[in-house]
């Protein structure tokens, strides 16, 4: 007997040589299959958009991958086997964006890189973190800039600052960045801080301060004394900083910071607490828009810009600066879309671009850029060893 | 439960909104005059309709024009735009435009001297009577031009000279012809067309027509159906036609469904559709980064003012459009100075919003409502009734014959989801 064999609007199908997956992005299940020859030719007529993501089936000539593939289908409710002369139709994922030009409503946030001299790492290519440098960034030039644009949208400011104790340059910082103080964030190293006074001041002026800390170098004493000026990023490098962290900061009765891993000779740390494994391919819930994104923008760093000392821009300063402090935000926007830039880097490369959970893995990440690997992810090798 | 509330929740525009829609105008719209050389019986402007000021042969002033072009341009070159490069149409319409090309010419020399920060392009839409006489200015300044055609000699025959009223036939396709020989390339790149359906012509006669004598498809739009007088209904009713019988019953209708592609109804009805429904179109790369679902939308289908365009009629009204009544202008032109006021406009569009705001919430087709209030006929009154209300079993219809069309022409998903953009 023929049917028709119909996969629901919110199901994705997608092909990888010899393995298939099914995603629901309604009820978020995923099933993999093995592609034989009979069922890549059903997936290929599922697949053009002609055939309203249906495909005519005979029973009686189903090979047991067929079978199989069709089970999976309308048992775990990717699709429905109807009679041939049904009339409800369905339409497979699609993705149409009607505009791809340069947007300013485009820009989330600006970190700038004030300047000064700190602690020496490259810790700021992962996260945001001071830099050290004998450079200050102009911040007459920075509130020039900020002025062309703040009040046609609504962007995030964050101000690093290398040296907390140069109350010169915090002062002046206060008082430049003062107009937009609601939309700006300092964040500074909080084993820098020898006095809170000048934080007092700027918290009383209505700014907010983020505190960044090592987890290597985490005390009670400093965390207790700054937990009512501002809020923490905890940046470790192992399980055991993790747990230091997490009692300290129960002692210190915190219960919002953030925990940031960072990449050092690490990699086993990386593998068993930051590499995408099955469970957490398992554990993934996108929405159709959420997959969608994952197919166009990269979701960690669009609409990020950052200012470094010496004025260059970055939409990631783990590539190529996009221009300076001193270009049109139009211009610095139209340079982040192209496409080797960072807001459109999307999983379309190297290993990822042959597996079959491409995009429903998370956007490329910093670490990845900072390792020159481009993928963090344990699946590729667990199948390897099958 | 969460996203049923959101759903059925709605915001008010803000004053801001507005501003910002100024920065980015996408078009003004002068009426340079509201007297014509032609009498058509079905012009919104005539005999049939009521909500217009009336008409009175009049010129819109240049004074007006430059006032309102001096305080546009305070905020074009003093704001920074969404996008880089922002392009602006500036609109010639009427009545018939080129009676007051006088106008025409001084403001468009006014714009060029402005020293816009923005790409401005020059648009008209016109009978094509005086066509022949300023075609070569039109060419000189890269036009768009829309010309109003209905089709054949009978086609035409509603729109005839006022002064003798012979049909204007042969006057229109000498000129639209005299100017396709003069300027091929212009003609190509920058004419189209327009007609109106009524008893007298049909959708598929008209796009053959114009197919077969200009080389252009027309857009082919029914007779305006709101704010019809009373007296006149019987009329209206002898005068129109529905576009989908006309292309119903057409020699070969799913030949001509094929070619019209959006200008068929019920295409363009499958387009806003899988653009509302289907969870595959984005506006643009910000629209990935938030969930519909989530956010407070305004009720109706109507445009916050000036998000599309500004429109000034020939007293200096300003209102959001030229095709709603004059009683609804945002603002004023006076030789004098511009009276727009953001706040005031939002507090008054807010007040409409919120008196169909109770309907919205039970509408099924409020995620996809295509009803603009101003054309809700009793919407000034306490308690309007919205045309577009769709219950349950209104919208599953709506469903079932956006979806019967596609099923009917499965090629047109992948066309419409891969070939057409709307901004």
């Amino acid at each position: 007997m023929k049917n028709k064999l119909i996969l629901y609007p919110s199901t994705f199908l997608w092909i990888k040589s010899d393995k298939g997956l099914l995603y629901n992005s309604l009820t978020y299940k995923l099933s993999e299959f093995i592609v034989s020859p009979s069922v890549a030719k059903l997936c290929s007529v599922l697949s053009k958009p002609d055939n309203l993501y249906s495909v005519v089936i005979d029973d009686m000539c189903l090979d047991e991958f067929e079978k199989k593939f069709i089970c999976v289908i309308t048992s775990k409710h990717y699709g429905t086997l109807v009679k041939i002369n049904y009339n409800g139709i369905s339409y497979m994922p699609l993705l149409s964006i009607q505009n791809r030009q340069s947007k300013l409503s485009y820009l989330s946030s600006i970190t700038f890189y004030i300047g000064g001299t700190c602690l020496k790492t490259d810790y700021y290519k992962q996260t945001i973190f001071p830099v050290s440098t004998t450079q200050y960034l102009n911040v007459d030039d920075v509130v020039l800039f900020i002025k062309m644009f703040h009040r046609s949208c609504n962007i995030k400011i964050n101000l690093v600052i290398s040296d907390i104790n140069d109350s010169k340059c915090l002062n002046k910082i206060l008082e430049a960045f003062y107009f937009i103080k609601e939309d700006v964030v300092l964040y500074t190293l909080a084993d820098d801080v020898l006095s809170t006074i000048l934080m007092k001041k700027a918290i009383h002026l209505g700014y907010v301060f983020h505190f960044i800390f090592l987890g290597s170098t985490l005390k009670f004493d400093i965390v207790n004394r700054l937990k009512n000026i501002g809020s923490f990023n905890v940046l470790i490098f192992n399980e055991s900083e993790y747990s230091i962290t997490k009692n300290i900061m129960l002692s210190a009765l915190i219960s919002k910071y953030d925990v940031i891993p960072i990449f050092r000779n690490n990699v086993n740390f990386f593998k068993e607490n930051v590499y995408m494994d099955n469970k957490s391919i398992r554990a993934v819930k996108l929405s159709k828009r959420e997959v969608f994104a994952h197919q166009s923008i990269n979701l960690n760093f669009f609409g990020d810009m950052f200012v470094m000392p010496d004025g260059r821009v970055y939409s990631n300063v783990n590539m190529q600066p996009i221009g300076t402090i001193k270009n049109s935000i139009h211009q610095l926007i139209t340079n982040a879309l192209k496409k080797q830039q960072a807001w459109l880097l999307i999983r379309n490369k190297g290993r990822c671009k042959q597996c079959v959970y491409q995009w429903i893995c998370p956007s490329p990440s910093n670490y990845e850029l900072v390792k020159h690997r481009y993928n963090l992810c344990n699946i590729v090798e667990a199948e390897k060893l099958k | 439960m969460c996203k049923l509330l959101a759903m059925n929740r709605f915001r008010d525009i803000r004053p801001y909104e507005i501003e910002n829609n100024l920065v980015n105008l996408r078009q003004l719209v002068f009426e340079v005059t509201d007297a014509c050389n032609l009498k058509c019986k079905y012009c919104g402007y005539g005999d049939l309709y009521y909500g217009y000021d009336k008409r009175e042969s009049k010129y819109l002033s240049v004074n007006k024009a430059k006032l309102l072009l001096n305080y546009l341009s305070n905020i074009w070159n003093t704001s920074i735009t969404n996008e880089e490069s922002p392009l602006t149409y500036i609109s010639f319409y009427g009545g018939e435009p080129l009676l007051n090309i006088a106008f025409i010419k001084e403001i468009i020399a006014y714009v060029e001297n402005l020293q816009l920060k923005r790409n401005i392009l020059f648009s008209m839409t016109t009978n094509a009577m005086l066509l022949d006489k300023y075609m070569d200015f039109l060419v000189e300044k890269k036009f768009s031009l829309l010309i109003s055609l209905d089709g054949n000699r009978r086609a035409q025959s509603y729109r005839v000279k006022k002064t003798t009223g012979e049909n204007s036939f042969d006057k229109v396709i000498s000129n639209v012809k005299a100017l396709q020989a003069k300027y091929p390339k212009y003609f190509t790149e920058h004419v189209n067309f327009n007609s109106v359906l009524h008893n007298r012509n049909s959708v598929g006669g008209t796009y053959s027509f114009i197919k077969k004598n200009f080389n252009k498809e027309t857009t082919i739009s029914e007779l305006n159906n709101s704010e019809i007088r009373e007296d006149k209904l019987d009329e209206y009713d002898r005068t129109f036609r529905n576009k989908i019988e006309s292309i119903k019953n057409s020699s070969n209708c799913e030949a001509l469904e094929k070619k019209l592609f959006l200008g068929d109804p019920k295409t363009n009805d499958l387009l806003l559709f899988l653009h509302q429904y289907s969870g595959n179109v984005f506006k643009d790369y910000a629209s990935f980064l938030v969930n519909p679902e989530k956010i407070l939308s305004t009720n109706t289908g109507t445009c916050i003012p000036f998000a599309k365009k500004m429109f000034v009629t020939v007293n200096g009204k300003i209102l959001q459009c030229e095709r709603i009544d004059h009683s609804f202008s945002l603002g004023s032109v006076s030789e004098n100075e511009v009276h727009l006021d953001v706040n005031k406009i939002a507090k008054i569009f807010n007040k409409y919003l919120a008196k169909v705001r109770g309907q919205c919430s039970m509408c099924y087709r409020k995620r996809s409502c295509i009803q603009c209030f101003h054309y809700i006929p009793d919407i000034k009154s306490q308690h309007p009734s919205c045309l577009g209300f769709m219950d349950k079993k209104r919208y599953d219809m709506y469903c079932s014959y956006c979806l019967g069309h596609l099923a009917k022409y499965p090629e047109l998903y992948n066309k419409i989801m891969t070939k057409v953009r709307v901004d």
